[in-house]
Formats: C-alpha cells, sequence, structure tokens
C-alpha cells in the first residue's frame, strides 16, 4: 500500500475520467449489439397466408387459422405476443412476448407460427 | 543521435521483443481473437515519456514487424501496425494532460490498441460484425491497460535518474 500512496503511481482524476470513458464505450457497444439482435420484423406464417409486419409498430392481429381457428396476436413495446386464441393446448397464449432475432411462437392446432426475423424479406440471413 | 542512445534504445527494442515472445508463450484462454497483455507496452511507454515520440514510435515499428514476423505473421504485422500507431497517437496526446497519470494513459492506449485492430479488422473483411468485439476488448484493454500503466509507473519511479542525462 505504501507504493501505491505514491503521488506518481496513485490514480488520478483524469484516470477516472479515462476510465468512465472506456466503460461507457462498451456499454453504448453492447446497447447497440443488444439493439441489432431483436430482430425488426415479425413474420406471421397462417395456414393460408404470409405477412410481416414492423415490430416497433403496435398492432392487433386477427388470423383466422385452419379449420375456422381464430388467434389474436398483438404487437407492442417492441414486443409480440399471443393474445387469445381458441385452440385447446393454450401454449402460444401462455408462452412469454418475443422480440429476439428468430424467436417464435407456434400455436399448432392452428397452423400458425409468429417469427422474429432481421429482414423483411425471406432471405437467409448471414 | 549519440552512440549511448542507439544503444539505449536497441537494447530497449530487444527488451520489448522479449516481453512480445513471452506473451505469446502465455496462453490465453479467451474465445474473443486480440486480447493480450501487452507487456511489450511497458516499454513503449518508458520511451514515449523519457525519450519522446519519435524514438517510441521507431521502437514500436521496428517491434511489431520483428516479433511479428519471427513469432505470428504478416496478418499480426497489419493489425498491431494499426493499432500500436493509434494506441501511440492516443498516449502521446493524453500524456500531455497534466491530471492524468501513467496509468491513465497506458489504459487509453490499451483501448486504443484494441480500438485500432477491430477497425483494421473492419476495413479488412468489410463485416460489421467484428463490432460485436468492441465491449469484450475495451474491458480487456481496461484491465491490462491498468495492469501495465502500473507497472510502467513502478519503473519509471524506479529508473527516473536516467532522463537526467537525456533530456
Amino acid at each position: 500500500m505504501k507504493l501505491l500512496k505514491n503521488d506518481f503511481i496513485s490514480l488520478k482524476k483524469g484516470d477516472f475520467i479515462i476510465i468512465a470513458a472506456v466503460l461507457l464505450i462498451a456499454g453504448i457497444a453492447v446497447l447497440l449489439i443488444m439493439r441489432q439482435n431483436s430482430g425488426g420484423y415479425v413474420k406471421i406464417t397462417s395456414f393460408s397466408d404470409t405477412s410481416t409486419y414492423p415490430i416497433n409498430e403496435d398492432r392487433n392481429i386477427e388470423i383466422i387459422g385452419d379449420n375456422g381457428g381464430h388467434n389474436l396476436v398483438v404487437i407492442s413495446d417492441g414486443k409480440v405476443w399471443v393474445k387469445e386464441a381458441d385452440c385447446k393446448n393454450r401454449i402460444c397464449v401462455n408462452h412469454k412476448p418475443v422480440y429476439k432475432n428468430h424467436e417464435s411462437i407456434v400455436c399448432l392446432p392452428n397452423h400458425l407460427v409468429v417469427e422474429v426475423v432481421n429482414n423483411k424479406s425471406n432471405e437467409i440471413d448471414n | 543521435m549519440s552512440a549511448k542512445m542507439i544503444t539505449r534504445l536497441g537494447i530497449l527494442l530487444s527488451l520489448s521483443l522479449i516481453l512480445s515472445y513471452l506473451e505469446s508463450l502465455i496462453p490465453l484462454n479467451v474465445s474473443v481473437p486480440g486480447v493480450k497483455m501487452g507487456l511489450a507496452n511497458i516499454v513503449t511507454m518508458y520511451v514515449l515519456y523519457y525519450y519522446g515520440i519519435k524514438n517510441a514510435s521507431a521502437i514500436l515499428i521496428l517491434r511489431v514487424f520483428i516479433s511479428g514476423f519471427l513469432f505470428s505473421g504478416l496478418s499480426s504485422v497489419i493489425f498491431g501496425l494499426c493499432g500500436g500507431v493509434l494506441s501511440i497517437l492516443v498516449m502521446y496526446l493524453l500524456k500531455r494532460v497534466k491530471s492524468i497519470s501513467v496509468i491513465g494513459v497506458s489504459i487509453a492506449g490499451a483501448v486504443a490498441h484494441n480500438a485500432g485492430q477491430i477497425l483494421i479488422a473492419l476495413i479488412i473483411m468489410d463485416n460489421a460484425g467484428v463490432l460485436y468485439y468492441l465491449p469484450y476488448l475495451s474491458i480487456t484493454g481496461l484491465i491490462s491497460g491498468m495492469l501495465v500503466g502500473y507497472i510502467s509507473a513502478l519503473l519509471m519511479k524506479k529508473i527516473n535518474f536516467e532522463s537526467q542525462d537525456i533530456h
């Protein structure tokens, strides 16, 4: 500890600013990466067709699935979840909201797949 | 440049080469490429503080070339040069700020070194994916920079008699 007390070796004010700046850069980079990881679009594949919606626009989507099955998909706060469904097992309704790229919610009885994707198109992203 | 000076810088260059070699012997089991201790930066810092930026740059560039071709390969020379030049510029500028100690200069230098490497990777690979390494490399740069800075500060305190007959 005697060495640490020496003027030449103890940290000065500017050093703490540098450490804070480095931590800030790391934090911002982590935030940017996390934002990039959350997909930009929601791809909903139902029995009849496929459609894509931006994940940052709030909306409710009514889907008539196979055998007249019915689902209500909600996009809100950058997340998507299935709010209502008339299937028996209710797995899709109990699924937690998804927002990261490649996360998905599936309702098997109604042939519904809700997937978070990076791109609007169906291209395979690298 | 006096013969004494040339000798000193030569010894310092070989010391930094030894430190580079020593470092390549110690395996750091980190999955992120580019993580290293940067022990050779102790020499760079020392030369920068006592013999000025010109000599420090000369030692740094020679060290990167020699150690690159001896111990690793061409790609490490390119990465090392880009990181090293950016690092020494940052260290030179921050050294002039009164409220920043050797440790702060070293931290900034280490992080700048890693940032320079990410920059060149960005240019060579043309893929923004390398930016994913930025948080890891800035944190490891912070830690290794602190360590190297502390050692450098310790050294400079012990060997500061030398500065008198040079400046």
